[in-house]
């Protein structure tokens, strides 16, 4: 990184140029530094390793790491036979009610994870009104040529279509990022990921206690290394007292977390070229005990509301 | 001194219409890309990029459930092969090159286990020798 940044020329002249656009270079890279200089302090043995291996490493926007899709774990909800609960997702009324762009930004996550839900489950009506909220708080965040006119008309026009809609809200919510990503507006981008994976993990643990399955359990307890990344996404930005909050907040999340065991065993991929296809054989294990569940759920809720009241 | 003004005035538009110009690319690089993905599989709804120079080394982290089948689709310049990507676990074993493979511009991954993945990707040296990376991550539904 600071080789990217320092550059420097043999003449006065140009090394006085040099420093102007180092000047600027630094501008941009500033914000992408401090994370760097954060993110190197949490980093683990194992991605130090990374950075043994090579000195010109650098990472994708300053560190970003990635968030799994609420789309994924609405699937698993399907697949293990709960039933759609509507009481679970945020009221559509509430919207109005959010200020900030930062509490629109965490609700815009919330009430996308929401419509998500909605869609998977074949709840057209919810699922359209979501994506009028959706829209409304997009738009209130300067994203509208996202979430416009012509998306929500083909949203209607694929109803019954599941694939499609799902396509149009995934579609929908990669155009938004790359949106505040391209207007260095990476807060707002980092706070609509985290408000979609707390509502998704409210879904979860909500339902756990219900219907006592295994594969959902298992799903809440894997969010010990989801929790990292998000927590590493929303450090750079804390001088925010909004996401300073909510990182404090996870940060406790976390800590409960903690005391759930994932264990990672390696074994070897197995790769065919033919159908450009690896499948990696590893295998992971979560432990945790019903009081721990208890105790993620409740800090869960506290988060949530939060954020949603 | 004026000159050396005008000289500095101009090397600052310069840089920073490159810059636009970086942005700009990346954009098309990014569409692109998403030409690697069929219908069946969603975004995660992210989307990564870095403007690498020579030998830098991009790198992001994700988190990938068990279950699942994903795609990552790793693309720079608008030809294919300008970009390699391999894929390692959290203690670093390689599970995937995709310089094995005369450098596919997306790969599926079918996993077992819920388990954290580092993704690195360089510039293929041969071809580039600067550009924009765009990563792009979809899953099966």
């Amino acid at each position: 990184m600071l080789k990217i940044c320092n550059l420097s020329k043999s003449t006065q002249l140009f090394t006085l140029a040099s420093l102007t656009v180092g000047l600027v270079w630094l501008t941009s890279c500033a914000d992408a530094g401090k994370k760097v200089e954060k993110t190197n302090q949490e980093k683990s043995a194992k991605t130090e390793k990374v950075e043994k291996k090579n000195s010109n490493l650098i990472e994708i926007e300053g560190k970003v790491f990635s968030i799994p899709s609420p789309i994924q774990t609405a699937f698993l909800l399907k697949e293990v036979g709960t039933d759609y609960q509507s009481t679970l997702l945020n009221p559509s009324d509430k919207a109005s009610a959010y200020s900030t762009s930062y509490n629109k930004a965490l609700a815009l996550g919330v009430y996308g994870a929401d419509l998500g839900y909605a869609t998977i489950f074949d709840q057209t009506q919810d699922a359209i009104t979501y994506m009028a909220v959706s829209k409304k708080l997009a738009s209130d965040l300067g994203i509208s040529g996202v979430f416009n006119e012509g998306m929500v008309k083909r949203f209607e026009e694929n109803l019954g279509n599941q694939d499609s809609l799902l396509a149009l809200v995934a579609d929908g919510f990669k155009s938004s990022d790359r949106f505040l990503k391209e207007n260095k507006q990476h807060d707002i981008s980092v706070l609509v990921l985290a408000g979609g994976w707390i509502e998704t993990l409210h879904f979860a643990t909500s339902l756990a206690s219900s219907t006592d399955n295994e594969a959902l359990k298992n799903r809440i307890g894997e969010q010990k290394i989801t929790i990292k990344n998000l927590v590493n996404i929303l450090s750079p930005y804390t001088e925010n007292q909004v996401i300073a909050d909510l990182a404090n907040q996870l940060n406790e999340l976390k800590d409960i977390y903690a005391g759930v065991t994932f264990t990672y065993t390696y074994i070897e991929p197995t790769t065919d070229a033919e159908s450009k296809t690896t499948t990696i054989n590893s295998k992971s294990t979560v432990e945790m005990s019903d009081q721990q569940l208890k105790d993620i759920a409740a800090k869960l809720e506290s988060i949530r509301n939060s954020i949603t009241n | 001194m004026k000159r050396i003004l005008f000289i500095l005035t101009a090397f600052l538009f310069i840089s920073l219409l490159q810059l636009n110009s970086a942005q700009a690319q990346c954009d098309t690089i990014a569409t692109v890309c998403e030409q690697n993905f069929t219908k069946e599989y969603l975004s995660d709804g992210q989307e990564y990029r870095a403007l690498l120079i020579q030998e830098q080394t991009a790198e992001f982290h994700l988190t990938l459930y068990g279950g699942s089948i994903y795609r990552f689709g790793a693309c720079s310049g608008l030809d294919n092969g300008n970009l390699i990507f391999r894929v390692y676990d959290e203690e670093m074993n390689e599970l995937f090159s995709n310089s094995d493979f005369q450098m596919a511009p997306y790969w599926d991954f079918k996993v077992n286990s819920t388990l954290d993945v580092i993704v690195e990707a360089n510039l293929n040296l041969e071809k580039v020798s600067s550009g924009c990376a765009v990563l792009l991550v979809g899953f099966k539904p």
